[in-house]
């Protein structure tokens, strides 16, 4: 079965006064018709800003470099117009925060038949009953009342309904998720995850499921890259990345020790474990490995010096692969 | 929504009080007996009199205030020292030259304002941007009565495409009315077009970072729809109360644009007050530049409640 | 901040050079006036009347013959002596409010915010005519009257710093160890303030400029033979068809000087009080 979107190698920077701020530096991932890749990370870690440069939707201070195709379609460097289409009808993107990704002085309706009108003509009744199929179809009771609704008269995980309904709207083969359930309460977290799934199998939608909660993926995804610095520094079936996670930050997100034979103290090696620090300044990578400042292992003269590549992890199936080179020990 | 409005309404009220203590107190501190300041010592002594019982001098101050504010209240601010003629005709009088002035001076502000003020909003740190910011200092800066004799010199002298100055009724002769109009609304306009300009860029740079700005994009919406129904639309909500703010500042400050012109509108009318030292007149005036300017306000806080809807929203919770 | 590093950070673009440099032109200008004008600025020369601008009087000469560019020289004494002292009315009779309003709280502060409330409903403009038209025409008197109209705005700024730091630990700390009002007023408030009333003093000296040359063109303020550009202005206006320098000139100082202010405003903003900017822009304070 061929990909419905492929990315190849993708960098994104931004220019700044100073040096540019690389945050995606070299991600690649696959996701098929029906399944759901998740996409997780640290907040900075880029996984955002790569779902934006596929859609063209960074500022113009952004250098996009690489390749990522839709049903077969370059996207990266085409025309506005041209992906102008794709977005919505191609490719449809729910937000994190429903309260600011939907504008305060518009209807419910209005910014639904927006995304209706978008890709085709549709008379008014149309969008009318269109959208309030959309809205039943996310599951808003009494959907023609809510129609005149303005997102502050709903609440916090009715309007998260909304954005998927607008994501809905045209169709899309591919459904982005950015963070859809990070400022949600966890009932409704819950909530919106079985709708996405639901919805997923009903369309036939690619997900991809971009949070940086393991927790909220375990349940659905199928495929997990781990992002770090704007890296994949692990991916493979959501099976053997829970059971046998092979890199020390999956490790770390994971809540886990790594077990390792490591010659420092042991009470050094704990205060390390729940990951203190944060993420690389991306206008200030450091050399060699990104993760190696704040790595619990560490052990060897190369991470400050020579990157670590993706590479199959031994004894895993051959999709399972990380970057680092502690994969045996710490996946043992 | 109704509480917010009776709160605003209080409020305005109660400021207007004050504005009423301090205009009557124009009277009673000019010095010496105004009456006879402004009729001059040879003046008929039977005119003096019936103009002293009309103002009502004579009575204890508290009595005069309770008096003149009942009166006003019902629009009876006296009689002109001058013509003898209510103050209230003279100001109904002048209503219609100063409200086209306003509106036409509104327009044109806009007209200056939005586009400016948006085209610099979209292009930061570009050329664009950087004209606008000096348009819009220089605006300000620019003296509006030089301003005037400037086009009055240019357009009006060298060109002779326009008249200098003058006002004619649009009920007379609408083609003339806006040939006259042009010049003073354009003098009258652009501080106020530069203040907006700035306002304009700062609301659609902040509404063009919002978060639902990459949804309307997210959907495939085109670039034009977006800017104008996410963008702009968003921008130009808070627009509603500086704008309004700069159409009462026009509908009663243009004093010396409407000197320039001759453009018999109410600030020549206060004007022609303090040289002709018309109390009355000048008291009426006053008064009402101040209840436009509240009213103006209290009109567009209530408006811009109803454009955006979280305004509601919060004084009904 | 530093008065140096605020220096250097306010000079880093060419417009604050650019206006500042203006400004000093315009104060030498001001304290040299009768040494600078090339002619007497009062002499009046009737065979001499209306002469275009040339190599001798190079802003022309106006209809009693006398040297525009000697009356626009000897006028920024005028404008800017009017505009100062107007402003420093303002200044400390607002600073003085907003402290108590803001100091004080409770009914001193309503009953000092409402009569603030009242001033700015009237048109500044109008209210500086109407203060005229109690205290008669002159220069002193429109500074007296230019001054009344911008106090308001200083004690707003002011109540509104002495607010935002009366609740700090720094301040609270003070008055329980028993440091006197003044004391606290003088020590941690007034710091406080300095930055926004900086930046206001700068854009109401713009706008006091601008009121007075308004004011004496409409024949309230400087009289003459004083020579004021407001009231060179007037003048000019009368002849603009025959003599156009009689109106350019007086206007173009007006306008560059005002504008430098502005300008000048605008960057001293942009380094003290960054937040200011939004807070104020629209507000719609003008003459």
């Amino acid at each position: 079965m061929s990909a419905l979107l492929t990315v190849d190698d993708l960098h994104v920077a931004f220019r700044t006064r100073r040096r540019p701020a690389r945050v995606v530096n070299g991600l690649s991932f696959e996701l098929h018709p029906g399944r759901t890749l998740a996409v997780v990370g640290e907040s900075g870690s880029g996984k955002s800003v790569s779902s934006l440069a596929l859609l063209g939707l960074l500022p113009g201070t952004a250098d996009v470099r690489g390749s990522a195709t839709f049903d077969g379609a370059e996207l990266i460097g085409r025309s506005e117009e041209e992906l102008r289409r794709i977005r919505g009808a191609g490719i449809g993107v729910v937000f994190q925060d429903p309260m600011t990704s939907l504008n305060p002085v518009l209807t419910i309706e209005r910014q639904i038949g927006e995304a209706l009108r978008a890709h085709e003509k549709v008379s008014d009744d149309g969008v009318r009953s269109r959208a309030a199929e959309l809205l039943t179809e996310v599951g808003i009771p009494d959907a023609a009342g809510r129609l005149r609704a303005y997102p502050h008269q709903l609440s916090g995980g009715m309007r998260q309904r909304v954005m998927i309904a607008i994501a809905l709207a045209g169709n899309p083969k591919v459904l982005i998720a950015d963070e859809a359930t990070t400022a949600l309460d966890v009932t409704v977290q819950a909530q919106i995850l079985e709708l996405i799934e639901r919805l997923q199998d009903e369309h036939g939608m690619g997900v991809v499921w971009i949070t940086h909660d393991l927790g909220v993926v375990a349940g659905i995804a199928d495929h997990v890259v781990v992002m770090y610095a704007g890296r994949c520094v692990e991916e493979g079936a959501v099976g053997e990345l829970f059971g046998r996670p092979a890199h020390p930050y999956t490790r770390g997100l994971l809540g886990a020790l790594p077990v390792v034979d490591d010659p420092r103290p042991a009470r050094e090696r704990d205060e390390l474990v729940t990951m203190p620090g944060l993420p690389p300044d991306p206008a200030a990578l450091p050399p060699g490995c990104a993760f190696h400042p704040r790595c619990p292992v560490r052990a060897d003269a190369r991470c400050a010096t020579e990157p670590p590549q993706l590479a199959p992890v031994p004894g895993s199936a051959a999709e399972h692969r990380a970057a680092t080179f502690y994969a045996e020990e710490v996946a043992r | 929504m109704t509480r917010y409005a009776l709160r605003r309404l209080a409020q305005s009220v109660a400021v207007l009080l004050g504005v009423s203590v301090l205009v009557f107190a124009i009277m009673q501190l000019v010095p010496g007996d105004p009456i006879r300041a402004a009729l001059g010592q040879q003046a008929d002594p039977e005119t003096y009199q019936a103009l002293r019982d009309r103002a009502g001098l004579d009575d204890p101050v508290p009595v005069q205030f309770v008096t003149w504010i009942g009166n006003a209240a019902v629009g009876d601010f006296g009689v002109s020292f001058r013509s003898g003629e209510t103050v209230l005709s003279l100001i109904l009088e002048r209503v219609p030259a100063t409200l086209s002035l306003a509106v036409a001076a509104i327009i044109v502000a806009l007209l200056i304002a939005i586009p400016l003020g948006t085209l610099s909003a979209l292009n930061p740190r570009k050329p664009v941007d950087w004209f606008a910011s000096l348009s819009s200092q220089a605006g300000l800066s620019v003296p509006d009565f030089w301003l005037g004799i400037m086009l009055i010199l240019v357009f009006a002298g060298t060109l002779g495409w326009l008249p200098s100055a003058g006002y004619v009724p649009l009920t007379e002769d609408p083609v003339e009315w806006a040939r006259h109009l042009i010049l003073p609304a354009i003098t009258a306009g652009v501080s106020s077009g530069a203040i907006l300009t700035r306002f304009v860029r700062s609301s659609v740079l902040e509404s063009l970072g919002q978060d639902h700005v990459r949804t309307a994009r997210a959907k495939g919406m085109r670039a034009r729809d977006v800017l104008t129904w996410h963008v702009l639309r968003n921008a130009l909500v808070p627009l509603v109360t500086v704008g309004g703010v700069q159409l009462a500042y026009l509908l009663s400050g243009v004093v010396v644009v409407e000197y320039v012109f001759a453009w018999p509108g109410l600030g020549q009318l206060a004007f022609q007050a303090v040289e002709s030292r018309d109390y009355p007149v000048l008291q009426g005036a006053v008064l009402l530049f101040a209840v436009i300017f509240l009213l103006v306000n209290l009109v567009v806080d209530l408006a811009y409640a109803r454009l955006d809807p979280r305004i509601t929203y919060r004084s009904a919770r | 901040m530093r008065a140096g590093e605020t220096l250097r950070l306010l000079f880093r673009g060419p417009t604050a050079i650019v206006a500042a440099a203006v400004l000093l032109v315009l104060i030498v200008t001001a304290f040299l006036g009768e040494q600078l004008a090339p002619h007497d600025a009062t002499g009046t020369d009737v065979s001499n009347r209306l002469q275009a601008p040339s190599a001798d009087h190079w802003f022309g000469t106006d209809e009693l013959g006398r040297d525009v560019l000697s009356r626009v020289i000897l006028g920024a004494e005028v404008s800017l002596r009017v505009g100062a002292v107007a402003v420093g009315i303002s200044l400390v009779a607002g600073v003085l409010i907003g402290l108590l309003a803001g100091y004080y709280g409770r009914w001193v502060d309503d009953v000092l915010m409402r009569l603030s409330d009242v001033l700015f409903a009237f048109p500044a403009m109008l209210m500086a005519i109407a203060v005229l038209a109690i205290l008669g025409p002159g220069s002193t008197n429109a500074m007296i009257a230019i001054g009344i109209v911008y106090t308001p705005i200083f004690a707003r700024i002011t109540r509104a710093s002495v607010l935002s730091v009366r609740e700090e630990v720094y301040v609270k700390a003070a008055r329980s160890a028993g440091a006197g009002d003044l004391r606290i007023i003088g020590r941690h408030v007034l710091p406080n303030v300095t930055a926004p009333i900086i930046v206001q003093t700068s854009i109401s000296l713009a706008f006091a400029i601008l009121s007075e040359a308004a004011l004496s063109f409409v024949g309230l303020g400087t009289q003459p033979p004083d020579p004021s550009w407001g009231r060179m202005l007037a003048e000019g206006r009368g002849f603009v068809e025959q003599a156009w320098w009689m109106a350019v000139f007086p206007g173009l100082a007006i306008f560059v000087t005002v504008l430098a202010f502005n300008v000048l405003g605008d960057a001293l903003r942009d380094v003290l009080d960054p937040r200011q900017r939004q807070a104020m822009a629209g507000t719609g304070v003008t003459a």
